[in-house]
């Protein structure tokens, strides 16, 4: 069975080119539609019909919050870049199969999309890792496979 | 007496049991409109079933990449896929035995978690909402 610590998630900006989040501990996609009960006289029986009206979907995650000078963030992204996301601005993000060094080489790519990051909290509990938790929006559809934006 | 194990109770999409899954729930539901009036003698109310609904909830391993691409199209396809359940036996617990407890359906899937954790097993959570009756 896959474990999680080879599936990661990648982002990228208009600035930035597409790098893997360091020190990344949890990550989950979480996907919700909104249905309606779309039954009416017309529908014979009890049972109530549904369809989708309207779909979201969110990332969220957390990692170790590392030194702005450690190794692990050469070529990746950690707390300081999610700091300077927390605006209005779109990120095209990846969840891909990784192996290699630090698990860090892209070897098939699960989904894809762009979001906004909205919610950003740090955790320094005395005698523990710093850690963060992120949430990231989706904004528009998530694709599965392909890429997004890049 | 024969007792149905857990493992030999699975949820069923497009008629073939969902792989590696750890557990399933299903919740079958009357929802009821108090229908008591003037005429009802006592405190109590007096429930109706107007209308009926049912949802399945299934929590599993599936892990394969080709597996999490297919639950993203589902969800995005926004569209009814058959699903059911039944008492499964045979290869994997994975044949349907068409017992007395088979039931079968359509229902959206409105609800999906991927969890993607270092050093834990990439377990995915799905939901669905059926939607008309069930046979």
């Amino acid at each position: 069975m896959q474990k999680g610590q080879y599936i990661r998630l990648l982002v990228s900006t208009a600035a930035n080119p597409l790098t893997v989040v360091a020190a990344a501990k949890q990550m989950a996609l979480h996907g919700s539609a909104q249905t309606e009960d779309s039954s009416s006289k017309d529908t014979t029986g009890n049972a109530l019909e549904y369809e989708v009206t309207g779909q979201s979907y969110d990332i969220t995650g957390s990692g170790l919050v590392l030194t702005p000078n450690d190794t692990l963030l050469t070529g990746a992204v950690g707390l300081n870049d999610f700091e300077s996301w927390l605006q209005d601005q779109v990120l095209n993000w990846k969840i891909c199969v990784m192996e290699g060094t630090n698990n860090r080489t892209v070897v098939e790519t699960i989904a894809s999309g762009q979001g906004k990051l909205t919610n950003l909290q740090i955790q320094a509990q005395n005698k523990q890792n710093a850690t963060y938790n992120y949430t990231i929006n989706g904004y528009g559809a998530i694709v599965p496979g392909a890429d997004a934006g890049e | 007496m024969s007792k149905i194990k857990g493992q030999n109770f699975r949820l069923l999409q497009n008629a073939a049991a969902i792989p590696e899954a750890t557990n399933c729930s299903i919740t079958l539901q009357g929802n009821a409109e108090d229908t008591s009036t003037k005429d009802t003698e006592g405190l109590f109310t007096e429930e109706t079933i107007t209308s009926t609904q049912w949802s399945a909830q299934v929590d599993t391993y599936q892990s394969d990449t080709t597996a999490l691409r297919s639950i993203i199209s589902t969800f995005i396809a926004a569209q009814a896929v058959p699903v059911g359940w039944d008492q499964t036996g045979g290869a994997q617990n994975r044949v349907a035995q068409n017992a007395n407890f088979k039931r079968s359906g359509n229902a959206l899937l409105n609800d999906f978690t991927m969890n993607f954790n270092d050093r834990e097993t990439v377990a995915v959570s799905l939901q669905f909402q059926g939607t008309g009756a069930l046979s």
